[in-house]
């Protein structure tokens, strides 16, 4: 965890490697790891864009999305730093100009300057994904609810919704990509 | 949603994704296919395609739109991904000199009272009005190939996508059209292909935004 700068972007590089696979233990560590090492990042700038310090997550989850839906975009053999930084750099410039700010940001430190992953604790837990989730279907709702609050398998919402494993894998991604069209339609 | 509560939610949708590399040779082929059946069924193919598919002037119309087509092909897989730091522009350079080299051999064969006749044509407006309506399926569907990418550079990415479409409409029109000097094809086929690109950039600037 406390290895060098470049240790800790080969190991993020080799969790989503392994993630695009289909391995859902290492994107999960993936996705942890390189949040606990965005959100610094993520706060600075929108400090700076004179967000509201509940907006701040906000921002992160949506770099977050856009992570998860380009994923396919990185291509494994090269480094992960320039990909990384060119999506942070998009995203958080597009949630400030749909958020009416107009700020150029040096995100150019993403990875050059990777913090070392802090346990710092995230505000704000009633955020916007909450007020998106209307736009999904029952169904779909019911599946983002099991997996993310109560954090159950695929196997086991599976279980519980009495649906096949393939049906939930399906729904979700669904979800996932209504979530991710709702937070672009939105504040613009 | 907290930010762990959504990382559960994505790290539960890691699926094989597919890989960018193949679908843009399918973009290409598909892409071809769409404007060069619509030509067929509307316009049809020049009835003297076989006596003319060998003579200099009508393979270096077809050089000229396939070499177009596959250098915006390289830049436009360049453009599709986050990072693009360069887009190597100096490709470009390929069709240009191969419609340079014809358009030079045009001036030394031909006396200078044929010129402007030659340039001028027999159905330029068709033909201007013909290479974006044969490149609108093509376009369709390249953009839909980069939406799948992740372009940090919309109107860029749609340029070059029209550019694309535009040599793959125009590839498809050379095998209608009569005009086959290299003058006529310089100026028309580039404005019309142009048209194409800046219809892409525009529809790009919101449909390539992510």
């Amino acid at each position: 965890m406390n290895g060098t700068l470049r240790d800790r972007e080969l190991q993020l590089a080799d969790l989503l490697r392994a993630a695009l696979g289909g391995d859902a233990a290492a994107y999960r560590q993936f996705l942890a790891l390189f949040s606990q090492a965005l959100r610094p990042v993520v706060r600075s700038a929108c400090s700076r864009a004179g967000l509201q310090a509940a907006e701040h997550e906000d921002v992160l989850q949506e770099v977050l999305l856009a992570v998860h839906a380009k994923r396919h975009t990185w291509q494994t053999g090269e480094p992960l730093g320039p990909w990384v930084q060119a999506i942070v750099r998009y995203k958080v410039i597009d949630t400030f100009r749909r958020r009416g700010r107009r700020i150029e940001i040096p995100i150019e430190d993403v990875m050059n300057d990777l913090p070392a992953p802090t346990a710092e604790i995230e505000q704000s837990a009633m955020g916007l994904l909450d007020r998106y989730m209307s736009a999904l279907t029952t169904r779909q709702y019911e599946i983002v609810k099991s997996v993310s609050i109560e954090n159950a398998s695929i196997r086991q919402t599976a279980h519980r919704l009495s649906m096949t494993e393939g049906a939930v894998r399906v729904a979700l991604h669904r979800a996932i990509a209504s979530l991710t069209r709702a937070y672009r339609s939105s504040l613009s | 949603m907290n930010t762990n509560e959504l990382i559960n939610v994505l790290s539960a949708d890691a699926q094989r994704s597919p890989l960018l590399g193949r679908s843009w040779t399918i973009t290409l082929c598909l892409g071809f296919l769409a404007a060069f059946l619509l030509m067929t069924v509307t316009i049809e193919l020049r009835p003297d395609l076989l006596q003319v598919i060998l003579t200099w002037r009508f393979l270096a119309k077809l050089a000229l739109g396939l070499s177009l087509a596959l250098v915006s092909l390289v830049m436009a897989r360049q453009v599709s991904r986050p990072e693009a730091g360069s887009v190597s522009f100096w490709l470009g350079a390929i069709p240009l000199v191969v419609m340079c080299q014809a358009s030079l051999a045009e001036v030394i064969l031909v006396p200078a009272s044929e010129w402007w006749p030659r340039m001028v044509g027999s159905n330029a407006l068709f033909c201007l009005s013909y290479i974006p309506i044969l490149s609108l399926p093509p376009l369709a569907i390249t953009l839909v190939t980069m939406r799948h990418g992740a372009t940090t550079k919309p109107a860029l990415a749609g340029a070059v996508a029209g550019l694309l479409s535009g040599a793959l409409g125009a590839t498809a029109y050379a095998l209608h059209c009569d005009d086959d000097s290299p003058f006529f094809v310089a100026l028309w086929y580039s404005i019309g292909i142009a048209c194409v690109s800046g219809l892409g950039s525009l529809i790009a600037r919101r449909m390539l935004r992510w």
